[in-house]
């Protein structure tokens, strides 16, 4: 039950740290400019849309 | 002009270093001390857990929409705007812009989960047979007779609020309007909206569709283009424009009867005048509460200023209408902290040197021009024109009372009332300078607004009787920022106030700096 109880503290833990170093160096919005965005505008320009007038 | 020369950095803060140059992306999120930056972490941890459940409401069409439709890339980078719109807060004022965001995001989530959940383009379903598109500048209200009824607008998100989150999204959709011929001066909103239209990125939404009918030309050119992509039938309610006159009230209760008729016929639903007027006492709260929160903007120690005070009315006027029950509960939550602030004598602001009033068309790809503003020159922008639109109180007596009251307040709404054949257009500038107790007025010359422009003269001419109001015109180009990019506006201000105001920056790595390839 402590080890439980321990292994999930430290989850916990891990995931406040985690979460915090994502906020505090911006890496969410880092990851979402210079990976994603590019990928999926390389997924728009791939695409045929229909574009009758 | 090299600024830096001119005012070689001090003391001040060399704010600017804390971003990538060019992009405008973060290097690390700002340090507000150790209470508020935890307090912002808090926050931005609610603000995952809103988009957590937004993706959760129905995964597949949401991942379907996110590669279908190019406009729903920008709001990826909300957290990026979120930040952006919270630069330089402390203490109450940032509690305030956290409460109004969350409510803004949860709004703002729950309409493109509908609007994912009515596309007809993923398949059959039962939702998009109760759901009614409603044109920019049109409030909820309009539906309030059919509580089983979504309202959504057609085109805000693919506009709009697109380009509050990527500049670079409408410059895609405004290039494929002009490739077809149809003309660059036009204005950008509903260039951009007939730009999505041809590209076939509208979602296939809706039992019908109801238009406005602002006397707009770009708007009247375009309408045609843009129905055709919507196969669904399409009424335009046609409202006076002269609303201050009340013989014209008869005409909009008439036009409002049929707005209902039109929605039952196309959804099957019976209007419910019961349902009616309890949502008009809500529309009522909401505006009450709004109408408390000016007076707490009046006073020196107003945690509502910058951005999100506009943002929030907005949101609550196109969104809400007494619709959504957390609007109310955060106009409450930033009441309850405007009160204490007063109260205590707190100081929300302390980089202030002179309170702003903001008019006209806006530069919408630079949304955060206001937190500049502050954090450059210490201008805090205490409210803008958006401010001034809807707000009617609505006799809930009768039915064909409140009809007539909903009709006033679409009369009075975004862009309708000051800039499009509105009644005072916006020469209200001045009445609403003293209202909130303003020394400046920032008023944007909207290069595609032909409504706004013919004023420019006027409104310059009746400066002179106001001498104890500056007036500074800072001009911009909707929605393409390719024409006057965001440092351009910049440029402008640096221009007024070293030259006009004789005052110096209170940040200088601020003044001059290249954000183009920034969302």
């Amino acid at each position: 039950m402590t080890i439980k109880l321990g292994k999930i503290a430290g989850v916990c833990v891990g995931l406040l740290v985690g979460s915090m170093l994502v906020y505090w160096f911006n890496l969410d919005n880092k990851l979402i400019y210079y990976v994603v965005r590019p990928l999926l505008n390389r997924w728009y320009g791939s695409r045929k849309r229909d574009v009758r007038l | 002009m090299d600024w830096k020369k001119i005012y070689p950095r001090r003391k001040e803060k060399n704010t600017r270093a804390r971003f990538h140059d060019r992009t405008g992306i973060a290097k690390h999120r700002e340090w507000r001390g150790l209470k508020d930056t935890w307090y912002d972490y808090t926050q931005w941890a609610v603000n995952l857990g809103i988009m957590a459940q937004f993706v959760a409401k129905s995964p597949i069409r949401i991942v379907r929409g996110m590669l279908e439709y190019r406009w729903m890339s920008a709001y990826l980078g909300s957290l990026h705007w979120i930040d952006k719109s919270m630069e330089g807060l402390r203490g109450p004022a940032l509690r305030v812009a956290h409460i109004h965001m969350h409510a803004i995001m949860r709004g703002s989530t729950d309409h493109i989960a509908n609007m994912m959940k009515g596309d007809r383009r993923f398949g059959p379903t039962k939702a998009a047979d109760k759901q009614v598109l409603l044109e920019q500048a049109m409030s909820t209200e309009i539906t309030a007779g059919f509580p089983n009824v979504t309202p959504l607008s057609m085109e805000a998100f693919q506009g709009l609020l697109g380009c509050y989150m990527d500049q670079n999204l409408p410059t895609f959709y405004l290039d494929i309007m002009e490739h077809y011929g149809l003309p660059s001066d036009s204005c950008r909103l509903s260039a951009t909206s007939t730009g999505v239209a041809i590209n076939d990125d509208y979602p296939q939404n809706g039992a019908c569709l109801i238009v406005n009918n602002m006397p707009c030309d770009s708007s009247t050119m375009n309408s045609q283009l843009i129905e055709r992509r919507f196969r669904i039938p399409s009424m335009p309610a046609c409202l006076p424009i002269r609303w201050e006159d009340p013989k014209t009230d008869a005409y909009a209760l008439t036009q409002m009867k049929a707005v209902i008729k039109f929605i039952e016929e196309n959804t099957g639903e019976t209007f419910d005048p019961e349902a009616f007027l309890s949502r008009m006492e809500k529309h009522n709260q909401e505006v009450r509460t709004e109408m408390e929160q000016w007076e707490y903007m009046r006073t020196p120690y107003t945690p509502f200023g910058m951005t999100l005070v506009n943002l929030f009315h907005v949101f609550f006027y196109t969104f809400s209408g007494g619709k959504l029950p957390y609007v109310q509960t955060a106009q409450k939550k930033a009441l309850a902290i405007a009160q204490k602030a007063f109260a205590e004598k707190i100081n929300c602001f302390p980089k202030t040197r002179h309170r702003l009033l903001i008019y006209g068309g806006p530069g919408c790809y630079n949304f955060h021009f206001p937190t500049w503003l502050y954090n450059c020159w210490g201008l805090l922008t205490i409210a803008q024109m958006d401010n001034m639109e809807g707000n009617v109180l609505i006799d809930t007596s009768s039915v064909d009372a409140a009809l007539v009251g909903v009709a006033h307040n679409y009369e009075h709404s975004i862009m309708r009332r000051h800039l499009t054949g509105g009644y005072q257009h916006l020469f209200e500038c001045w009445q609403d300078a003293q209202r909130f107790c303003c020394d400046m007025i920032l008023m944007y010359d909207d290069i595609t607004c032909k409504g706004a422009m013919g004023l420019a003269g006027m409104i310059n001419d009746q400066c002179k009787e106001h001498p104890e109001i500056h007036l500074m015109w800072v001009s911009n180009d909707m929605f393409d920022h390719r024409t006057i990019s965001r440092n351009d506006m910049r440029h402008q201000v640096n221009q007024y106030m070293t030259a006009v105001m004789q005052e110096e920056p209170l940040d200088a790595s601020l003044m001059d700096y290249d954000d183009d390839e920034g969302w």
